[in-house]
């Protein structure tokens, strides 16, 4: 998805400001993982460097816009913390940049990602030049995490907040990659970032946890004494860490929450099969959807993972 | 009394009374006078009392422009003995290792409107 | 692209522009050396972002014994490149790129397949106005860039005071360099042939600039461009990015009223703060103190636990108030070696106000300025 339709109200007021001069000369892009936030602040540097403007916009091959897309142009600057925090070579790095020309024009760009990963020391020594910088610079400074940005430094930025993608723009763009649309549709569900949902389908285990989920499922619908058994026997293997445990019953929930859909008649998201719905109350169901989110609050509350899960399976079994 | 003594006293009233209006006369003479004096001795004594608050006023914004200067470097000064910048270069920060600095120096002894 | 040149003449270009090339560098194409070829010769550069050198190896050079055969260009990695050069057999060599940026290097029986960078990726410098230049000898640029730099601030908090302060107007070129501690300005006059400028050098490139002429009796140009400035003579382009603000004005810090005057010979007042100094740098403050009356002039050092030294100066023609002024000695040491030879006089205006520093028949074109230390 280009950067215009990601993120199109700040796209066009960027450009705007462009257009007619009126670029501030210090922005705060906050936003979670994936939003576009250096995407965009890519584009402004193509927009400012280009030198083949097509109708407002960076042509994207003329060797400015190269070198900035490859991260190579020496007067757009990138500082990404080490680790935790960002070290103080590049922070000399930073003060360089405001301090000097531009190496090829007078023009310069600096993108800091996760600027609230900062030492307050650092961040300090930066609010003089942030606020008044000397020549002509523009600087993106990104986060993840706006609460943890200082106070003093938001307060000399012009602050974009980058929106998440809807749940069904999330599951077209995963579509686009060549997710078949069942699994792209589960992990629209599971997160709202659509580099999150990419991270968990390229994790090899999370085929494996799906499987796993939908042969649980299988027994749990049917009453099925094995449900309970398969907790020992699979389930306690293939989940072992806290996250994955918790995805499993999220996962877990997806399937009742579309069999309770189903069951209302409105469109089916995950296509389940008819043989794999035994009758169930709409309410009914709902009574099992609470009983999987107090399961997860349980393993939240570090409550032994095979416990919990043998004990849902219990419930389940035991229901009329 | 008889005719000639009344004619006598006659006499002697009228000597007297003359005597009187002499010595009113006199006596408002002088006092036109005193009263000239009086006034003429308020009247300095206004101005003078004028021009004195004049004198004091002057003489104390000389004493205290004078002060003034030196009263607002004398702070600077003060600042800069304890460590600190007053040059607008460095922002009152701190001097390293107590070097002296130009810059501070110029501000607070310096001539104005160089 | 495709040549063949000497070995030496070859080396002695990198060796020039490897002056420029940083492996610490922010920016990783720079820790490679960019290799032009044109109809009129070779050009290697070097660039660590802040400075920039290009060398030309022309066509007709005869110890370059440059042979053309194709254009084009390429980007090596440096300190390898180099290494690779040094080793080989024979008295000159070929390159050639080839295609995805490889690049074959053969001397005699030797050859070497390396990997290049595209020259495309590596920084643009910006291109020179060829009119507006200021001509100087590089023996004056060198005396101008000795007599300034040392006074640069090496404190990153303001950085505009890391830089000498280059000012040309009215047929004079100013240059002044300050650290607030203590200030150095030299005027020449020159002969203007371009606009006024007022731009700030970073220290250190001067520095690096005056390490890299070979020959004092040649003419640089100098130009001041957009964001850098360069310095041209015959075989070397040295680029320097300019620091960027406000300069804070030295004119209000140099006094013209002063009450106690005094003239030095040079070397006789260096060497008795020298000796003076020896006992304050083994002491906790490093400061000298000086005794002026009209009988006499005092040098003294005193560090409490080592000891102290007294010397009776020989001075011409005090003038005006006694004194007593304390100083760092250092300061006044690398002012003094700034001067050379002759006589310098020395102008106080009391033992808390910075005191000046100039040659005897000076007309105020060269002046140092030293703040005193309190002593209360």
């Amino acid at each position: 998805m280009e950067i215009v339709e990601k993120q199109p109200r700040i796209f066009r007021q960027l450009q705007k400001s462009i257009e007619h001069g009126h670029l501030a000369h210090a922005y705060l892009f906050e936003g979670a993982r994936g939003t576009g936030k250096k995407e965009m602040a890519l584009w402004v540097a193509k927009a400012l460097f280009c030198q083949n403007h097509q109708g407002g916009n960076p042509c994207g091959t003329c060797n400015n816009c190269v070198r900035i897309q490859a991260e190579e142009h020496p007067d757009v600057v990138h500082i990404q913390p080490d680790g935790q925090k960002i070290k103080v070579d590049q922070i000399r790095e930073i003060k360089d940049s405001f301090s000097k020309s531009g190496m090829e024009t007078n023009q310069k760009v600096m993108i800091v990602e996760d600027i609230d990963k900062m030492t307050v020391n650092a961040a300090n020594s930066l609010l003089k030049f942030i606020e008044e910088p000397d020549g002509q610079i523009v600087v993106f400074l990104l986060t993840e995490n706006r609460a943890q940005v200082l106070p003093t430094i938001q307060s000399r930025c012009q602050i974009l907040t980058f929106q998440t993608a809807s749940k069904i723009g999330i599951q077209k763009q995963l579509e686009t990659q060549g997710i078949t649309p069942k699994v792209a549709a589960t992990l629209s569900h599971l997160t709202n970032s659509y580099q999150q949902a990419v991270d968990i389908y390229e994790n090899e285990w999370f085929n494996e946890a799906r499987e796993a989920v939908n042969q649980w499922f299988g027994y749990l619908i049917k009453k099925d004494k094995l449900a309970f058994i398969f907790v020992q026997k699979t389930l306690v293997k293939a989940f072992k860490e806290k996250e994955q445990q918790q995805l499993l019953f999220d996962l877990l929930l997806l399937k009742y929450r579309d069999m309770l859909i189903a069951e209302v008649q409105v469109e089916n998201v995950l296509k389940a099969k008819e043989a794999e719905n035994p009758h169930y109350t709409g309410l009914q169901i709902v009574e099992i959807m609470e009983e999987i989110l107090l399961s997860r609050q349980k393993l939240t509350s570090n409550v032994n993972f095979q416990n919990v899960c043998e004990q849902f399976s219990w419930r389940m079994l035991a229901s009329a | 009394m008889d005719k000639r003594t009344l004619y006598d006293e006659f006499d002697r009233l009228e000597e007297d009374t003359q005597g009187l209006v002499r010595k009113l006369v006199e006596m408002k003479q002088t006092m036109s006078k005193l009263i000239e004096t009086n006034v003429n001795l308020e009247m300095e004594n206004k101005h003078l009392r004028e021009r004195l608050i004049e004198i004091e006023e002057r003489q104390l914004e000389l004493s205290s422009t004078k002060q003034e200067l030196s009263k607002s470097r004398m702070n600077l000064e003060k600042i800069y003995e304890e460590g600190f910048h007053v040059c607008n270069i460095y922002y009152g920060s701190r001097r390293e290792n107590d070097e002296e600095c130009a810059f501070c120096l110029d501000v607070i002894y310096g001539e104005r409107n160089k | 692209m495709k040549f063949t040149v000497n070995r030496n003449a070859f080396l002695a270009e990198l060796a020039t522009v490897q002056r420029a090339i940083s492996s610490k560098t922010t920016i990783p194409i720079l820790t490679g050396v960019k290799i032009v070829l044109s109809a009129d010769g070779l050009s290697l550069t070097g660039s660590n972002a802040d400075i920039s050198i290009e060398t030309f190896l022309s066509i007709e050079d005869e110890k370059a014994e440059l042979t053309i055969e194709k254009n084009g260009a390429i980007v090596l990695q440096a300190r390898f490149f180099n290494e690779i050069i040094r080793k080989l057999p024979e008295t000159t060599l070929t390159m050639e790129v080839l295609e995805n940026n490889q690049v074959h290097i053969i001397s005699g029986k030797a050859a070497f397949t390396v990997n290049g960078l595209d020259a495309d990726s590596y920084p643009h410098l910006p291109v020179i106005d060829e009119k507006n230049q200021l001509k100087l000898p590089v023996r004056v640029l060198n005396k101008i860039i000795n007599e300034t730099t040392f006074a640069v601030s090496l404190h990153e908090s303001r950085p505009i005071l890391t830089g000498v302060h280059c000012i040309l107007s009215s047929a004079k070129l100013l240059a002044v360099a300050t650290d607030s501690h203590r200030l150095s300005q030299r005027i020449i006059p020159v002969e203007q042939a371009m606009e006024d400028f007022d731009v700030v050098i970073p220290g250190k490139s001067l520095l690096e600039l005056s390490r890299s002429f070979k020959d004092e009796e040649e003419l640089v140009e100098i130009s001041i461009m957009e964001n850098q400035v360069l310095f041209k003579t015959k075989n070397m382009y040295f680029y320097s990015r300019l620091l960027e603000g406000n300069y804070p004005d030295t004119n209000r810090l140099i006094p013209d009223n002063f009450n106690t005057e005094i003239e030095f010979k040079v070397t006789e007042l260096l060497a008795a703060i020298e000796r003076a100094s020896l006992l304050s740098h083994e002491g906790r403050n490093n400061i000298v103190k000086l005794s002026i009356s009209s009988e006499s002039v005092v040098l003294y050092g005193n560090s409490p636990e080592i000891g102290n030294v007294e010397e009776d100066l020989s001075y011409k023609n005090v003038k005006g108030d006694p004194l007593d002024i304390s100083f760092n000695p250092d300061y006044m040491k690398a002012a003094l070696k700034a001067f050379g030879e002759g006589e310098v006089v020395v102008k106080f205006i009391s033992p808390i106000r910075p005191f000046t520093l100039e040659p005897t028949e000076s007309d105020a074109t060269f002046i140092q300025l030293i703040t005193p230390v309190r002593t209360n």
